[in-house]
């Protein structure tokens, strides 16, 4: 027994199951390399099945798509050409052509680019598989129940699992914000990466316990282990179904109706969280839209994916936050610059009032889709009155212009603020007077208020929510919406965290909103106190 | 063959949208264009070459036209990149 440790999470899920470790089919050894001409011929063959492949990949698939740009790119093909003319076979010169064109992605300065590098590295795989011998799906002989063990899992090979017949994964690369461990979160599968070269002590057929919780693989475990992980396994199961089943109920405390409410970022996000039980989306963000191209979202893109997620919400609230990025993403058409401290700097409805067009194409959407359902629009990072005013100014605006277009629209669409700057919190009985409700944006009150990065592990102690400061101006917060008679909720972590449940409600929060993993947890601690 | 030298002026560099249509446009042209910098040379129907360039604002880029009718398939280029202005 052998215990391996990282300190990711990726997921919230223990498997207990065989390993299958993923062996690239490095069988080009057994293929004598030809004259140049043959090599060039065999390359332009495996080519032209990898872009028929990718084709066929790319019609419901964004990562496929830029895939099929890729692999028809002359540079490529060009690259890979002149290493075989000087003598190298058809596979030496893709992994030599492949080093060359990643490291020259990897060395640009900007997030966008440097991010192509995995892509091209996927692609050349494809391409060195259709030589050596065709694709062949490396994943034959995973058996139900397996785990996955491998260096580095991308997304054409997610593509060749049935997710559903596999227990979790272990890689050595890879952090949380991986492919894979997306793809875990979803499926509820456990998920261990980064564990770097002790993956190589796993060998294929070794029973796997693979403890997400905790980052931790037990390779052979001995009986006992084993006992008390299937015992935890149990209780973990039982508590899971036993939260499931108040996930669809309302939830009350004190004889109050409470709201659990979820986090969501797409549409698929939306139908997920009404499926697990959520009272509608306390927190539609609709920066996806925006950071998923290379041009600004058209008012009419926007206006199908908000409709088509206030459909998904089947007539419960569908609360919009409107843009809320800075300089610390890449965002093309948006023109930021490099800021000392994108987190003080033009972000958020900042660049939404200095973007007026753009801000009203968005609205328009909103408005638009506030037909279709229970939707509501709230700015983010709002500091003082007169941002709320000048938003509300061009949501006026934007209602007259649809008004005289004779376009359908809520006239009464809820506004409200996201309470995270401390500025906010001050001016909370102002803010609460000119809208309908707040959400509490913990996430970056407590940044902001304790002053302190999370990123930052020499400060990140000090980036805590349940700091005095941070639970008063919570406090602050609820008692000046109660006061003004508006609605009060919270979304970021907080909210999703059961421990701080009961705190909330005793505070008065009678409106939570949060990941959709958490609504049955959230609604069974309601329920329970 | 012309050679022609051109500044790029969009605030963002190239990024992805102007590449793709730039190489659009080359791809377009009866004649090979290539583009440059002090540092390396790729072709303009390359959207892995010109996007590695990694053309900040500001940047010189060296155009030069061979084949077809080199004088309209360099000004093309040239007068597409000063146009960029997202």
């Amino acid at each position: 027994m052998k215990t391996l440790q990282t300190s990711v999470r990726a997921s919230e899920t223990i498997a207990i199951g065989r390993a299958f470790v993923l062996c690239r089919n490095h069988v080009e050894q057994s293929i004598t390399q030809g004259s140049i001409e043959e090599e060039k011929a065999r390359f332009t063959t495996s080519l032209q099945s990898s872009t028929e492949q990718i084709e066929a990949l790319a019609v419901d698939s964004d990562i496929f798509a830029a895939h099929l740009e890729i692999v028809q790119d002359e540079m490529l093909s060009d690259a890979v050409m002149e290493h075989i003319g000087s003598g190298s076979s058809a596979v030496e010169a893709c992994q030599a052509a492949c080093a060359d064109l990643v490291a020259m992605f990897e060395a640009l300065d900007d997030e966008y680019l440097s991010a192509r590098a995995d892509d091209i590295k996927d692609i050349f795989a494809r391409i060195e598989a259709n030589l050596t011998g065709g694709l062949q799906n490396p994943f034959e002989g995973v058996k139900e129940g397996d785990i996955i063990v491998a260096r580095e899992l991308l997304p054409s090979d997610m593509a060749l699992l049935d997710l559903n017949a596999i227990r979790g994964f272990v890689t050595a690369l890879g952090s949380t914000t991986s492919h894979v461990c997306i793809m875990a979160r979803n499926h509820s599968l456990a998920a261990v990466v980064g564990l770097g070269d002790a993956l190589e002590q796993i060998s294929s057929g070794d029973m796997l316990i693979v403890d997400s919780y905790e980052g931790k693989v037990i390779i052979n475990p001995d009986s006992q282990t084993i006992d008390s992980y299937l015992v935890r396994q149990l209780s973990l199961d039982a508590l899971r179904s036993e939260q499931q089943q108040v996930a669809t109920q309302t939830v009350e405390y004190e004889g109050e109706s409470v709201a659990v409410t979820a986090n969501a970022g797409s549409v698929d996000d939306v139908v997920k969280a009404v499926e697990a039980g959520a009272d509608g989306v306390g927190l539609f963000r609709s920066e996806f839209l925006y950071l998923n191209s290379s041009v600004e979202p058209t008012e009419e893109e926007q206006y199908h994916v908000y409709s088509a997620a206030a459909k998904a919400c089947n007539g419960r609230p569908l609360t919009i936050r409107t843009l809320d990025i800075g300089g610390d993403k890449a965002v093309p058409y948006l023109g930021f610059e490099r800021e000392e401290n994108p987190f003080l700097g033009w972000r958020a409805i900042r660049v939404s009032l200095d973007m007026e067009q753009m801000f009203c194409r968005q609205l328009r959407a909103i408005l638009r889709a506030s037909a279709e359902g229970d939707v509501r629009v709230m700015f983010p990072m709002i500091a003082t009155l007169e941002e709320l005013i000048e938003a509300k100014r061009i949501l006026e605006r934007c209602k007259a212009d649809l008004t005289a277009e004779g376009v359908k629209y809520n006239e009464n669409i809820k506004v409200g603020v996201m309470i995270e700057t401390p500025a906010a919190v001050f001016i909370a009985d102002t803010l609460a007077a000119n809208c309908d409700f707040f959400s509490i944006g913990t996430n970056d009150l407590v940044q902001y208020i304790m002053a302190a990065d999370r990123a930052n592990v020499k400060v990140s102690h000090l980036y805590n929510p349940y700091s005095e400061a941070v639970i008063r101006a919570i406090r602050l917060t609820i008692e000046s919406a109660q006061r003004t008679g508006i609605e009060c909720s919270m979304c970021g972590e907080l909210a999703s965290d059961s421990s701080a449940t009961e705190l909330l409600l005793e505070a008065g929060l009678r409106k939570f909103s949060v990941n959709t993993g958490s609504i049955a947890k959230i609604k069974y601690t309601i329920s329970k106190l | 063959m012309i050679i022609e030298k051109v500044i790029l002026t969009a605030p963002n560099g190239m990024h992805a949208r102007p590449a793709g249509e730039l190489v659009k446009l080359a791809k377009s042209l009866d004649g090979k264009v290539t583009l440059a910098t002090a540092v390396k040379s790729v072709s303009a129907t390359s959207m892995l070459g010109v996007l590695s360039l990694g053309l900040k604002s500001g940047a010189e880029i060296t155009v030069t036209a061979e084949g077809g009718d080199e004088a309209a398939n360099a000004s093309a280029v040239v007068e597409f990149i000063a146009n960029i202005t997202e």
